[in-house]
């Protein structure tokens, strides 16, 4: 029975069934062959110039948890953790010194190998690897200035290469001035940072400056400064064919297009003409702008020019004109010189050293007599041109021809060869008729009337005619009536006729022969007439009357019946010579062409 | 509940056969098993960590303690039978980086009744009793997982329980050494009715396999028993 128990309990633990056994997998651990780490983007040694931001990544991918330390110049810089393997770090070169320092990447991630550690995520995989990085602080030197030319149309701005590459961006600074005031910049931006030149197409012309600048973090370089400046294109006016016509712009290869009047875009390609209609009498400003077709900027720069166009042709502006009905000419006085106008042809007949305020023709329109108006100032202010031989024939000292001092006032009137002239204001009126040959005084009289305004009045050879008080009086005896308020005055060998508006506005003629020296009222050839603009004036030969209004329109009476035969809307209407609306000709200086 | 019960039984099986002639019979058996749900489950235990483990062992033949107490009423031979099997298996895989197991630790306790006729041969000592038994399985199942990766180390350890139910026929060969004592051996085929494995924490919860569906020991398979017996009458 003692050895039941025994026997019992080894039966029992032997009969127990205990598993046992193993197996054991002869796999290599990783060797970390496959697990690199790339810094983007950059190649050794790497430059730091500004602060930078790297990203590298670690590979292999799907290794994931990752984990990297970064230590730069021995110290560590920054230790942080990633599901995707990509990191980033700041590099600052500011806080080292230059020169080339020694960044440490190490890195850790998931071997994921075939091993139970590999599998269950429990074994990682740590390694390094040392980078060579340069810390430069050392700026480049500014860009001297760029060369700035027109090459094949096109403005070119060439600049020598900046002496380092620690930028990061080269831009070319463009300076203007707008509005003649307000200073304007725009960037141009090279393709490349290796680029030495770059082609402005939006210049449009005008003053322009160039600067070549450097950027990087924290520093913007600024280059030396170039000037340029052209007019790209050169403007004209034909007035035949009322046409601006202009030259190819300098500029053409630049990405431009023509802006004509500010309506019409063409090319630039080529040279051009454009008609401008504008009315006879005035003019209009024509313009032709350079419009850069794709501006750096929203409001584009553009390069304006203007010319006057006009219709007719054109003189200097003009003081004092006068008709010449013998050539059908005019002769005109600018501010210090006397012309002639006959058709289109311009003749200066000389300068006669003094301002001309009135411009007398010689009833037979062989001569124009200047005077200034001013004896008293100067003794040779009247000259006589000899209009068909254009010069200024002779000059008179009517202080000397006069005897003293002369009273003279008004306008006074040449005959073939005397002048007569005189005073009309106050209560004492001399009256002269001077020889302008033998230059001597044939007559000295007087005339007394009571004349409130000395401004309009005529002297014929034997009759002065002036207005006072609104009535005409004719001195000598005579007298047209009262109640004229505008008059012109005609005579030649077969009519002699003067034309005045009476107060209710009907056309008066009075001949003016008749009578001869006696006392009354001049004779009325036509009466109460239909009424004319005012300021009319007779042709040349006798057989219209014009009246020119303001607008340039020009309205012909038949001088018989003083009908409305015609109106005149356009210059290149034929009609005969008239005298000019003077107004007009002194402002502008237009010259209508002669049919 | 369950020893009051089988008292019980007792006494009333030994004032039945009062006239019988009682006799223990103790010996080792060597057994079989199917198991066939529990091999499925160690296929995915290989690679339940993402390496490729291998079953070093699984659920090989081995020993068991086999006890009955019977009563021979002339050629008839009843008795009350208990035995105890074990089994199991190992799922393993190691590496320079560390190791893994998954045990499979299975104890059956068989209970039942046994009937049989003897069959003397003339002039001899040898018996030959065919029987058949019929008798309850309480299974127990030790899982235990046990990993270590470099100094790290961990281990999991579950029990599932069930009962079912047996039959097992056999033949079994007696030799009478002398009027009290006899050896047999004892051949037979174990048939069990699987039964569901559940968790001992909680019975709602089962063994499952990777499709979802609940696995179970299974027990079938061949006896082979040899033992000695005492005859106390």
């Amino acid at each position: 029975m003692r050895f039941f128990w025994p026997i019992a309990l080894t039966l029992f633990f032997g009969c127990t069934f205990h598993p046992e056994g193993d197996y054991f997998n002869p796999i290599k651990p990783p060797t970390g062959e496959n697990s690199t780490v790339e810094i983007e983007n950059q190649t050794e040694p790497i430059t730091v110039y500004w602060p930078t931001t790297f990203h590298y990544r670690v590979k292999p991918e799907e290794s994931g948890p990752y984990q990297a330390e970064i230590t730069f110049d021995g110290k560590l810089l920054i230790s942080s953790s990633s599901q995707n393997g990509f990191f980033s770090f700041t590099i600052i070169p500011t806080q080292y010194t230059n020169g080339e320092k020694e960044l440490k990447i190490t890195a850790t991630h998931l071997t994921k190998s075939g091993s139970l550690a590999g599998q269950t995520g429990s074994e990682v995989l740590v390694f390094s690897r040392v980078f060579r990085v340069i810390i430069d602080n050392v700026k480049p030197s500014a860009v001297k200035a760029p060369r700035v030319a027109i090459e094949e149309g096109k403005l070119m701005v060439r600049w020598d290469p900046p002496n380092k590459t620690n930028f990061q961006k080269l831009v070319v600074l463009k300076h203007y001035v707008v509005d003649y005031v307000h200073q304007s910049v725009d960037t141009l931006r090279p393709a490349s940072n290796n680029d030495t030149f770059i082609h402005d197409q939006s210049y449009v012309g005008g003053e322009v400056r160039y600067t070549v600048d450097l950027k990087a973090p924290g520093m913007y370089l600024v280059g030396e400064e170039a000037s340029f400046s052209c007019d790209p294109v050169t403007l004209s006016f034909d007035s035949d064919s009322s046409e601006i016509k202009w030259t190819r712009p300098l500029i053409y290869g630049n990405n431009i297009d023509l802006i004509i009047n500010n309506v019409d875009h063409i090319s630039a390609e080529n040279a051009g003409s454009y008609r401008v209609d504008v009315p006879f009498g005035s003019s209009a400003f024509a313009s032709v702008t350079i419009n850069p077709l794709n501006p750096e900027r929203y409001n584009p720069i553009q390069y304006t020019k203007r010319i006057e166009a006009f219709q007719g042709k054109r003189c200097a502006t003009f003081d004092k004109v006068e008709y010449l009905p013998s050539d059908n000419s005019f002769i005109f006085f600018t501010s210090n010189q006397l012309s002639k106008v006959e058709g289109y042809s311009f003749s200066t007949i000389g300068v006669p050293s003094f301002y001309a305020s009135m411009l007398m023709q010689s009833i037979n329109g062989l001569y124009t007599y200047i005077w200034n108006g001013n004896v008293l100032s100067n003794g040779l202010g009247l000259r006589k041109t000899n209009s068909s031989a254009l010069n200024i024939s002779e000059s008179y000292d009517l202080k000397t021809i006069m005897g003293g001092s002369p009273l003279l006032e008004g306008r006074p009137m040449i005959t073939d060869n005397n002048m007569l002239c005189g005073r009309f204001s106050g209560t004492f009126f001399p009256y002269y008729v001077l020889d302008m040959t033998t230059q001597t005084v044939l007559w000295k009289g007087q005339v007394q009337a009571t004349l409130s305004h000395n401004s309009e009045h005529m002297l014929r050879s034997d009759s002065v005619f002036a207005r006072g008080n609104n009535n005409w009086k004719i001195f000598e005896g005579r007298i047209a009536t009262s109640g004229l308020t505008n008059f012109v005055f005609y005579e030649n060998e077969v009519i002699d006729r003067l034309y005045a508006t009476a107060a209710n506005g009907t056309l008066e003629v009075f001949d003016l022969n008749g009578p001869a020296n006696g006392v009354g009222e001049l004779p009325k050839v036509l009466h109460n007439l239909p009424a004319v603009p005012s300021g009319y004036k007779v042709d040349s030969f006798g057989n219209a009357l014009y009246s020119i209004e303001s607008s340039g329109t020009v309205k012909v009476y038949d001088i018989s019946t003083f009908q409305l035969k015609k109106t005149i809307t356009s210059i290149f209407e034929p009609f005969e010579v008239v005298y000019l609306n003077g107004s007009l000709l002194h402002q502008n200086g237009f010259v209508l062409p002669k049919n | 509940m369950i020893a009051r019960n089988t008292l019980c039984f007792l006494l009333a099986f030994y004032v039945s056969f009062a006239t019988a002639q009682p006799n223990i019979q103790a010996g080792i058996n060597v057994a079989t098993f199917k198991m066939a749900d529990l091999k499925g489950l160690n296929g995915e235990f290989e690679t339940v960590f993402g390496v490729q483990g291998k079953q070093v062992t699984s659920f090989p033949p081995y020993f068991g303690i086999d006890v009955n107490f019977g009563h021979q009423i002339k050629q008839h031979h009843l008795a009350i039978t208990w035995s105890r099997n074990t089994t199991g298996s190992r799922v393993a895989y190691s590496d320079y980086s560390g190791s893994y197991s998954v045990d499979q630790l299975l104890t059956a306790r068989l209970f039942g009744g046994s009937y049989g006729r003897s069959f003397i041969l003339e002039e001899t000592k040898w018996e030959i009793i065919p029987s058949l038994r019929l008798g309850v399985i309480n299974t127990k199942l030790q899982l235990k997982s046990q990993v270590r990766v470099a100094n790290n180390l961990g281990s999991q350890n579950e029990t599932f329980v069930s009962r079912s139910f047996y039959t097992s026929p056999g033949l079994e060969v007696r030799r009478n050494l002398s009027t009290y004592f006899f050896i047999a051996a004892d051949v037979r085929y174990l048939i069990e009715v699987p039964v569901n494995l559940v968790w001992t924490e909680d019975h709602d919860v089962f063994l499952l396999n990777r499709q979802g569906t609940p696995v179970a020991a299974q027990w079938s398979g061949l006896r082979l028993i040899f033992s000695i017996g005492i005859k106390l009458g």
